[in-house]
């Protein structure tokens, strides 16, 4: 059955180190937007994907860009050079970037990311300023509205 | 009763139709209290996308989207 919560779970769980983007880290901040999918910023490398190939494999991961629906476990077989991964599972969807396009690399995200906890875990959350930034970049009518709370969030955190 | 001032952010957020007041109750919830609410949320919209889909004969993929 598909959960994000469960992803997250076996994400967090596994020994890959990633920042939550996106719109689930806006709910993690405290936005009241309902998201489909887990967006995460990695440093793209092949070993980060064989650690994600191994992680995910009994959730049938298929690249969900792909019309064919390809097995992210068999696909590609060359794995360097790759920038984005957008990958569904049983769980549910998963979108893995290796930079925030106009925002910053995997290094710079998880420089400025904060530490937070889920189920005894420690996760990485990217920035405030960084999460409303690549919002604000992607400005769809729901990342505007996202901007809108998240600014609200950031005058809360900073009292 | 006298209405706390509104901060810029507030009050933008406020024209915009943002509900300031539940966006302010999810702020007093712990990070797992807030995934575990985003996960019923997300359960009940795609109970109701599946029931919607059902009804009008839509297959269950093509109504997929996400971030």
């Amino acid at each position: 059955m598909e959960s994000l919560l469960n992803l997250l779970k076996i994400l967090t769980e596994s020994d890959i180190d990633f920042v939550i983007i996106g719109g689930f880290a806006a709910m993690i901040y405290g936005s009241s937007q309902v998201t489909q999918d887990i967006d995460l910023c990695i440093a793209m490398n092949p070993e980060n994907i064989e650690k994600f190939r191994k992680t995910l494999g009994p959730y049938h991961p298929v690249h969900r860009m792909t019309p064919q629906k390809l097995s992210f476990l068999k696909h590609p077989e060359e794995l360097k050079g790759i920038k984005n991964l957008y990958v569904k599972t049983d769980l549910g969807v998963l979108d893995i970037l290796g930079e925030l396009p106009g925002v910053g690399s995997y290094s710079e995200i998880a420089s400025r990311a904060i530490d937070t906890e889920f189920l005894g875990h420690k996760v990485k959350l990217v920035s405030i300023d960084d999460l409303i930034k690549s919002k604000k970049i992607v400005g769809r009518p729901k990342d505007h509205a996202t901007v809108l709370e998240l600014n609200v969030i950031r005058e809360r955190l900073k009292k | 009763m006298m209405q706390p001032r509104l901060t810029r952010a507030e009050q933008e957020a406020v024209d915009y139709g943002i509900d300031l007041n539940l966006l302010l109750l999810n702020l007093e919830l712990t990070v797992q209290q807030r995934i575990e609410q985003h996960q019923r949320a997300l359960d009940m919209v795609n109970e109701l996308k599946k029931n919607f889909d059902r009804l009008h004969g839509i297959p269950p993929e093509s109504s997929q989207n996400s971030d």
